[in-house]
């Protein structure tokens, strides 16, 4: 634990650390940190060089940033299974107790096994995969290349409360609270714009936090402080410790994870009316050999660790860049304790730093110019580097350090630059603090103008800072290409110069080929340090100029978010909504069992009558055949129609006439699609002259809503020609009604008294007088009700239309009176043995002639679909039409989906639909669609070869029971 | 910063018990209907818009009812009986709009409407503006699933007053 390298400068030396000390641990072994440090700088502060190891090469790896860009070191926290990986150890704030892991290694970070494949040299070169784990099949590799890839240890259980979400819009949106995006506040939230603010890190600054400083006269800080005031007063909103993940043009999703762990999370999605992205730029790299080892680290980042923690990163430094701002980064690094061997400098002359160069070589500092790091010596660690002038790259020498900053330059977070909105600062290539603060405002005001705020903001506040970078690119050292295998473009996903070179050679020449052949730029990484490198050399390869090579796109998020922070408010019984009907209470304390059709639960079948659907199904389903039973149908889709127009309207939609329904009397009714499909069936009631109820299937109500609405709005005099076009029919109103009424289906030889038992004496006439399709209205306990006389079953049978706020008296008082409730499975077996279509035949594919409607088209109006009726393949011989099934030796189970097949013919000739248990008939009955020119008594074998059945079956008639309807339409 | 300002959400769910409720549909075409509500009134509404040509009517008052059925009368739309479609409840205290913006930016769909037919939390709904809060109306299927949620978020719940 002793500290070798990178310990603090002094106490309390760095802008976010407080005195306190917290206990942590790091791959089993205890460190101390102080309140305020990141992972990260804890452990550099205690001599921790090594965090990781890449993904494919398992090569030991440090800390190369300090911030999201960070390839390298990336955590699993906590303890399994409740582990939350990859999180970036710059952005992750210590907290007292915590428990840290470094991944992709086994057995330790020091040695680990699967590092022997380093050994192989370019063994697993891009490519190297696809070519090669074909033989015998990939099969026999999977097992170990998936415990190879991936990052991190996947968590085995989640803890974490759900984020807290917020939808919310404002005028300007700024992403980014440095320089130019505080400016940009100031611009907009001057001109009287509702301006919210987001910063990445914790506090706002962005680069103030460290370089030198002043603007308008102030300290950098002092300007700071006294902008959040102004804008505070003004009323923005000021977000720090959230980044902005993505979003669409119009729609922006910041997410806010405050230290870096999640916990608790906020999602913000916000509609702005402008935004400016100021989000800054990231320094990236140059690439030579041995790029990777651990003590490589890019300038700024070193300046921000002892500028924030007072942590040095090394004891003795080389600095390798391509600009003049290397010059100031040495001498605040040189400031805070850390010696500077050597800057080497790739450009021929030191441009704005000429002066401050020529203090650092009084101060002992080598200052090479035209010279590149060609490689780094030493082995888990640095122990120096091999320099050479970039016009004679064979006069090498080696210079000792243990550390090597790079700067290559900086790339603009292009990902949301790809969006239309204002951009500004270092994203907009403003480097120099003047330009990004004059760029930031203008972009402000600009927002503000664009949200339709015109005053002016008054003038940009002026400061200096840094002298402009003069920056000459410079992307690789030069190599023997044998060895560019050492230079590393994408440190998270060992992406080497061989390999663009491999990709290129292969014919992968866009850069998104080169990505997807290399895996540049994938993973958390997201191309920040690789992408506009990775470019500019597949632009050097092939030889193009950079500009002709742009950096692949990244997708978001861009930057790691906790996936329960993506899966937001929908976990648990959250996940979706449910449907309840106003019985579902009772359903629940019943014994019923409960299923899911959409989002309505509705009873399957009630324990009390069986152990399992089957043996419960049957049972309430002779319980209804023999003495009568209740169900809930509440989730009927009901849709009212009124207005003097309504029964010409309804005309128009349903295959037979509504318009000669009397008042007081129902209809089974039929609609076609526009291709003369059937699309649904149900009952539809004349209310009042100008009055309808139409009832649907539950699972088609919403469509059944939306297609009567369409029509009720938009006419169709396309769809129906000769007839009086629906467009002209104005005086009709649509409205779904389906939870204004509950619904008791009430059926057997003793539901007419049990109705009689509970609705009371007014209602006995009614009881004694409705025909089959009858409807009466009156009230029980002075809410309104319906009684229609209609079965689901083929017996004697009601339906109960009632107020929700009475339908658990009636439902009470039904079973009171004898009843009991039967559940979906019951009805399908009483449907089935009625030959009533069940719902798979309703398949979208069947037309009236296929379901025996034959009947109903003949009185047929002029409806939608009807003109499509007549098509010939709508009558060809090969059309199915339905029949009813039963097993030929009468006790044979057969079961729908099974494929009907005639022994003397090839291929099948059908399906089965449906099919149930009779306890009625004692034996498997079923409906099917079989080819229509097949007879009735025709024998087929039901073939099932998923479920290894072949059943012979009879075709019948549809109606196994009761085929006259004699018992539904009793008057007894 | 301004993350606190957007963490409270405290405030009080009541269940309303259930009322008579309407809707008044326009007849398509049908133009110069005026219902309280579409005009700048600044009391709580009566008539709520809740789609084009399309009212409801909550707990109807007889002088509201009567307009509707005059408008009717006039053949200019039809009322609709739909009581027990709705489940009414109130939702307030200072944390019921940031609860609200859970699910949808409250503030700016109300911002120059007095209500709106939405989806809450994936819920059919109906929500205005109310002296304390929000009222709001629900698909009464979807009663149980919502105020779950509601108190998931941290509403605390009273029982329905009768």
């Amino acid at each position: 634990m002793s500290a070798r390298t990178g310990t603090r400068v002094g106490a309390r030396v760095g802008t976010r650390i407080a005195s306190e000390s917290l206990r942590f641990s790091f791959d089993g072994l205890k460190y101390f940190g102080q309140n305020g440090d990141t992972a990260a700088s804890a452990l550099l502060a205690n001599g921790v060089r090594a965090m990781g190891r890449s993904v494919k090469y398992r090569r030991l790896r440090g800390l190369l940033a300090a911030g999201p860009e960070e390839p390298n070191a990336l955590f699993t926290v906590g303890d399994s299974p409740t582990v939350i990986p990859n999180v970036s150890a710059p952005q992750l704030v210590l907290r007292d107790g915590m428990v840290l892991r470094s991944q992709n290694r086994w057995p330790s970070l020091k040695f680990d096994v699967a590092s022997l494949l380093q050994a192989g040299e370019g063994f697993l070169g891009a490519g190297f995969y696809y070519k090669t784990f074909i033989w015998p099949s990939w099969k026999t590799y999977e097992k170990l290349i998936r415990n190879l890839a991936g990052l991190g240890e996947a968590p085995g259980a989640c803890t974490l409360p759900p984020p807290r979400i917020m939808y919310a819009s404002c005028d300007v949106l700024i992403a980014g609270a440095g320089p130019a995006g505080l400016a940009a506040a100031l611009a907009a939230a001057r001109t009287g714009a509702n301006v919210w603010l987001f910063e990445r890190e914790p506090v706002v600054g962005g680069e103030l936090e460290f370089e030198a400083s002043e603007i308008d006269g102030l300290s950098a800080q002092q300007w700071i402080a006294t902008t959040l005031a102004e804008l505070t007063q003004r009323g923005a909103k000021i977000f720090t410790d959230t980044t902005i993940m993505g979003g669409s043009s119009d729609l922006i999703i910041a997410h806010r994870e405050a230290g870096g762990i999640a916990g608790e999370n906020t999602v913000y999605r916000i509609k702005p009316r402008a935004m400016v992205a100021a989000m800054g730029a990231v320094e990236r790299p140059i690439v030579f050999m041995g790029n990777d080892r651990p003590g490589v680290m890019l300038i700024n980042a070193a300046e921000k660790y002892l500028a924030r923690y007072g942590v040095k990163v090394g004891d003795d430094l080389v600095l390798f860049a391509n600009h003049d701002r290397v010059y100031a980064a040495a001498a605040r690094l040189q400031a805070g304790g850390m010696r500077i061997r050597a800057i080497i400098d790739t450009r021929p002359t030191a441009s704005e730093a000429i002066p401050l160069r020529a203090d650092l070589m009084r101060s002992g500092i080598h200052c090479l110019l035209n010279t590149a790091v060609l490689a780094t010596t030493g082995r888990q660690r640095i122990t120096g580097v091999k320099i050479a002038p970039l016009d004679a790259p064979h006069q090498t020498r080696i210079l000792p350090c243990d550390t090597v900053l790079v700067g290559g330059g900086w790339s603009p977070p292009t990902h949301q630059s790809t969006q239309s909105h204002l951009i500004a600062g270092a994203e907009h290539g403003y480097l120099e603090l003047n330009a990004a603060l004059n760029d930031g405002y203008t972009a402000g005001r600009t927002a503000a103008q664009v949200a339709g705020k015109t005053d002016l903001p008054g003038s940009a506040p002026r400061g200096h800072g840094d002298m402009t970078p003069s920056l000459v690119p410079f992307w690789r050292s030069p190599s023997d290409p044998s060895r560019e295998k050492y230079q590393f473009v994408d440190l998270q996903n060992d992406v080497t110069v061989t390999d663009l070179r491999a990709a290129l050679s292969e014919g992968f020449n866009d850069i998104e080929h080169v990505k997807r052949y290399t895996t540049l730029g994938i993973g958390t990484e997201q191309g920040r340090t690789s992408g506009l490198l990775g470019a500019s050399i597949v632009a050097e390869l092939r030889g193009n100029l950079n500009t002709q090579v742009t950096p692949s796109r990244a997708r978001p998020p861009y930057y790691s978010m906790t996936l329960s922070s993506l899966a937001g408010l929908r976990v648990g019984a959250a996940l979706r909504p449910t449907r309840r009907t106003a019985l579902h209470q009772w359903h629940e304390s019943n014994g019923g069992v409960l299923e899911s059709l959409g989002l309505w639960m509705r009873p399957r079948y009630y324990r009390a009558n069986g152990a399992d659907a089957f043996t419960a199904g049957i049972a309430e389903a002779k319980r209804v055949r023999d003495i009568g039973g209740i169900i809930d149908s509440s989730t009927l889709g009901k849709i009212e129609i009124a207005g003097p127009d309504a029964a010409a309207f309804l005309d128009t939609l349903y295959l037979t006439k509504a318009s000669t329904i009397k008042v007081g009397r129902s209809k089974y009714m039929v609609n076609l699609r526009e291709d003369g499909m059937v699309l649904d069936d149900g009952i539809v009631l004349r209310l009042a002259t100008n009055r309808f109820l139409a009832t649907v299937s539950s699972g088609h109500a919403e469509h059944m809503l939306s297609h009567f609405e369409y029509y009720c709005v938009e006419g169709h005099d396309a769809a129906i020609a000769g007839t009086p076009a629906i467009s002209r029919i104005r005086a009709v109103s649509v409205t779904d009604v389906t939870e204004s009424w509950s619904v008791i289906a009430v059926a057997g030889a003793t539901s007419r008294n049990a109705l009689r038992q509970v609705l009371g004496d007014a209602w006995h006439t009614h009881l004694a007088t409705l025909s089959h399709m009858d409807f009466a209205v009156g009230t029980f306990q002075n809410h309104d009700i319906k009684l229609l006389r209609a079965s689901f079953s083929g017996e004697l049978a009601f339906e109960l239309h009632c107020r929700p706020a009475v339908a658990l008296a009636l439902w009470e008082g039904l079973i009171a009176a004898g009843l009991s409730p039967y559940g979906l499975e019951a009805l399908d077996i009483l449907r089935v043995e009625k030959g009533y279509l069940v719902s798979s035949e309703l398949n979208g594919q069947t037309t009236p002639f296929d379901l025996g409607m034959d009947g109903l088209v003949k009185i047929a109006n002029n409806c939608v679909g009807f003109e499509l009726l007549n098509r010939p393949a709508f009558h060809e011989a090969s059309r199915p039409r339905l029949v009813g099934l039963k097993a030929v030796d009468g006790r044979s189970k057969f079961l729908a989906g099974a494929q009907l097949v005639d022994t003397l013919a090839p291929g099948p000739c059908g399906h089965v639909t449906s099919t149930v248990y009779s306890p009625t008939l004692n034996e498997w009955i079923g409906l099917g669609l079989v080819a229509r020119n097949l007879e009735l008594g025709t024998t087929l074998i039901a073939k099932d070869p998923l479920r290894s059945a072949n059943t012979r079956v009879l075709l019948v008639p549809p109606a196994h029971f009761d085929p006259s309807g004699a018992r539904m339409k009793s008057m007894q | 910063m301004s993350h606190a300002l957007f963490n409270d959400f405290s405030c009080a769910l009541e269940e309303l018990p259930p009322a008579r409720d309407y809707e008044f549909a326009a007849f398509s075409g049908v133009t110069g209907i005026f219902m309280p509500g579409t005009s700048s009134d600044q009391q709580f509404p009566a008539l709520l818009p809740i789609a084009p040509g399309r009212w409801f009517a909550p707990s109807l008052e007889a002088t509201m009812k009567s307009l509707m059925e005059a408008a009717s009368n006039a053949g200019s739309g039809t009322v609709i009986d739909v009581s027990g479609k709705w489940y009414a409840m109130t939702l307030v205290g200072r944390g019921a709009g940031r609860l609200l913006a859970s699910t949808i930016d409250i503030e700016a769909v109300l911002l120059d409407r007095p209500c709106a037919a939405l989806t809450l939390f994936d819920c059919p709904a109906i929500v205005a503006r109310s002296p304390l809060g929000f009222s709001i109306w629900v698909h009464s299927s979807y009663a149980t699933h919502f105020v779950g949620v509601i108190q998931q978020l941290g509403a605390t719940r009273s029982a329905a007053v009768v």
